[in-house]
């Protein structure tokens, strides 16, 4: 496999992603993984529909995505994956999946939240399933495009909270 | 570098430039606006784009770029530039437009191959996306 990018972002597929982070790591193919986004058929039209022509997309319940992006057969396209939030990251790694690096892209404000980027805000859960995905020596940044600054979520989280 | 300069009614092409680059990130250098008000006399449209066209001069080809044929923000553009035939003057600024001319901006050999880009996303852009829709949902 050829994970170029996991990103958290929880609008998954937007302009942010299909004119910033697409063309600047020459993606191939897209696997967003999320359990409501694969079973909304509307949605996955509108997703199909913002993806460039040469691009692939599937969108797959985490655990099946996991199995996509891992094992003998898998293709060696240049893959972004997208889940919505943290919770489904460390989904996708106890499903199996592996990434030494998780980008921090999109999650807007919710009640409750705690501020660390420009449109960057955790929940107590987010933050425990970020510790978790840090844990297994996954490096974390914040980052909405590539041409900003990354942040480093963690020392943030920590200092903040 | 493909210099862009947006001139508009109203502050629509500042707006639209803030959002592009939300989108595709920061443009440093070489994008300016220009936005015109009734309030505005001719004479002083003129003066501002003037002002914008010479912050470019010397700095590489450009782009200009308005909001709709016919308007002043054309007609004030296509006189000014009657010399500059090499420059292209594209109509119909759209949100995917400028996205399009900020990722290549930096890339695109020549300012005719960044407003061919440049037209056809803005073109695609517009679009009956239930149409689009119909048939894959």
């Amino acid at each position: 496999m050829a994970v170029v990018l996991v990103r958290i972002d929880d609008r998954l597929i937007h302009g942010q992603v299909v004119e910033g982070w697409v063309p600047v790591f020459r993606v191939q193919r897209i696997v967003v993984a999320s359990e409501p986004a694969a079973a909304d058929p509307t949605y996955r039209a509108l997703m199909a529909l913002s993806v460039p022509e040469e691009v692939a997309l599937e969108v797959l319940p985490v655990a099946q995505a996991a199995k996509a992006l891992e094992g003998p057969g898998v293709a060696a396209d240049r893959t972004l994956v997208l889940v919505a939030g943290p919770q489904e990251a460390l989904a996708l790694l106890d499903a199996g999946a592996r990434f030494d690096s998780l980008n921090v892209g999109g999650l807007h404000y919710a009640a409750g939240t705690l501020q660390i980027g420009k449109a960057i805000f955790l929940s107590d859960e987010d933050m425990r399933a970020l510790d978790s995905i840090a844990a297994r020596g996954v490096r974390i940044e914040g980052r909405a495009v590539p041409g900003d600054t990354p942040v480093d979520v963690l020392s943030l989280m920590r200092t903040k909270a | 570098m493909i210099n862009i300069i947006i001139i508009t009614h109203g502050e629509f092409g500042a707006y639209l430039v803030e959002a592009a680059e939300g989108i595709v990130g920061p443009q440093d250098g070489g994008v300016l606006c220009v936005g015109i008000s009734a309030r505005m006399s001719v004479v002083e449209v003129r003066g501002r784009l003037s002002e914008a066209l010479e912050r470019v001069r010397g700095k590489g080809e450009m782009i200009v770029v308005t909001d709709m044929p016919g308007g002043t923000p054309a007609n004030v553009a296509i006189p000014l530039l009657k010399d500059r035939p090499e420059v292209p003057v594209i109509s119909g600024v759209n949100l995917y437009m400028l996205v399009t001319a900020f990722n290549y901006r930096k890339t695109a050999a020549t300012a005719s191959e960044l407003a061919e880009k440049m037209l056809s996303a803005g073109q695609r852009a517009v679009s009956n996306i239930r149409v689009l829709l119909a048939g894959r949902a």
